[in-house]
């Protein structure tokens, strides 16, 4: 287990580094490419999302995000731990886990709210 | 590790897969895929998603029809496991029988042992060198092998308490979650199965060891399963693992042991 832990921070230390450059040009990065990336949200993986090309059917479609989530930081709470709400969840654990950064995440909400 | 036992035992629960017994695991394994994919009759589950998607199924079936893309590396596989003298060790004289018998548990050694565990081992027995596990002469030899047992059935026995410890451990590697994106095996290939991730259709885990060495046109070549399994783990963002240590060798007994009754094919091409 112990082993486990230090090899998960070994990756998440590399997976930092791997996005700094990323992060150092997030400024000039939309939410859509942010959401679209494949190597960042790639959300289209699994989701049909309005303007985006090639989606896959494994979680439903990002549509009508207002009337789902009434409470704005209920839907980012969703994007950062999907376990939250399904412990089984297929959805990545985008904060809780470190595939994306805080303001990434600031970013995809922001963007699938106006859709 | 008690919150990976839970999971096991919650994911256990969705598709009633507890028991360590294999016939009733297989079972609940095979109603499962009944329920999410009613079309697909069992013997259909050798082809992956060509068994599921009939525009994929139509360019699968003109490759096979032409010269598929494996043929010369699969012969020269064989005029390989001749020129190296694989013939002469006794777990691999008769091809056919050898491809049936593994990957089944060792008494001796207390391990599973694979088709191309076996290949290592006799080849450095016969010329003193080492062999990869990955592609190239392996995946021919090995892909060669299972030809001669096409239409043969897979029948991995789950007999003694240490094949059952090898095979729930291997079991409980496919259904746990691991890596970054916290991601397991079952996610993908049981519950998500026929499902699209972007343009790519989901194959189901049931046949997934009947076409193996496959042939893919992504890695413009062939690779054995446990390729396979490493390239899936980088997708899923975890710790990558070396083809043939334990942990892979465990989930090929269970992952195997799940296609029994299934036919071996020689149609191993995949996208
Ligand atoms: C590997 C698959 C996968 C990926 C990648 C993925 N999701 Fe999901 N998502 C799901 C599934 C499946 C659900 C359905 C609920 C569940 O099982 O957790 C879901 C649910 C959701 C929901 C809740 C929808 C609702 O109406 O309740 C939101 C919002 C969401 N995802 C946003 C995202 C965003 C944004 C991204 C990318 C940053 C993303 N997802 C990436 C699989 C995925
Ligand atoms: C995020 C989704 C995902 C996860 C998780 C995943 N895979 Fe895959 N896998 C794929 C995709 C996509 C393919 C290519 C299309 C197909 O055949 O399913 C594939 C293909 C395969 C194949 C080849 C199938 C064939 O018919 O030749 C095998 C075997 C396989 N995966 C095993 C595994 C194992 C074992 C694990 C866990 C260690 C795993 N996969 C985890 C997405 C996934």
């Amino acid at each position: 287990m112990k082993k486990t832990i230090s090899s998960i921070s070994a990756v998440v230390t590399l997976v930092t580094l791997f996005m700094m450059p990323t992060q150092a040009g997030a400024k000039e990065m939309t939410g859509e490419e942010v959401t679209f990336g494949r190597k960042l949200g790639n959300c289209l993986a699994c989701h049909m999302i309005p303007g985006g090309n090639l989606p896959g059917t494994i979680g439903p479609p990002l549509l009508a995000m207002k009337a789902r989530f009434p409470n704005k930081a209920d839907l980012r709470e969703q994007i950062w731990d999907a376990s939250i709400n399904n412990p089984h969840s297929i959805m990545p654990l985008f904060g809780k886990h470190q595939a994306l950064t805080e303001k990434q995440i600031d970013q995809i909400t922001d963007f699938i709210y106006s859709k | 590790m008690k919150k990976l036992i839970t999971t096991v035992a919650g994911l256990g629960l969705l598709i009633n897969v507890a028991s360590a017994d294999v016939a009733s695991d297989q079972k609940a394994f095979i109603n499962h895929f009944k329920t999410i994919l009613p079309n697909v009759e069992f013997a259909n589950y050798t082809n992956g998603v060509y068994a599921i998607d009939q525009d994929s199924r139509e360019q699968f079936e003109e490759i096979l029809d032409g010269i598929p893309p494996y043929e010369e590396a699969v012969e020269k596989g064989g005029k390989e496991y001749l020129k190296f003298g694989l013939n002469k060790c006794t777990s691999l004289k008769d091809p056919a029988a050898a491809r049936v018998k593994h990957p089944y548990f060792d008494e001796a050694t207390q391990q599973v042992v694979t088709l191309e565990s076996a290949i290592k081992k006799c080849y450095q027995q016969q010329t003193g060198k080492k062999l990869g596990s990955k592609k190239g002469k392996i995946a021919r030899i090995s892909a060669w092998i299972s030809d001669q047992a096409v239409g043969q059935k897979i029948n991995v026995k789950v007999e003694s308490a240490g094949a059952k410890a090898a095979y729930e451990q291997g079991k409980a590697f496919f259904y746990a979650k691991r890596g970054q994106f916290n991601m397991s095996c079952a996610d993908c290939h049981v519950y998500n199965a026929g499902k699209k991730a972007r343009a790519d259709i989901l194959s189901p885990a049931l046949g997934h060891t009947t076409h193996v060495p496959m042939y893919r046109a992504k890695w413009a070549g062939m690779g054995t399963l446990h390729r396979r399994y490493g390239g899936c783990l980088k997708n899923m963002r975890a710790k990558p693992l070396k083809a043939q240590t334990e942990a892979f060798r465990n989930m090929e007994f269970f992952h195997q042991a799940m296609s029994n009754g299934l036919e071996i094919t020689a149609d191993r091409y995949r996208k």
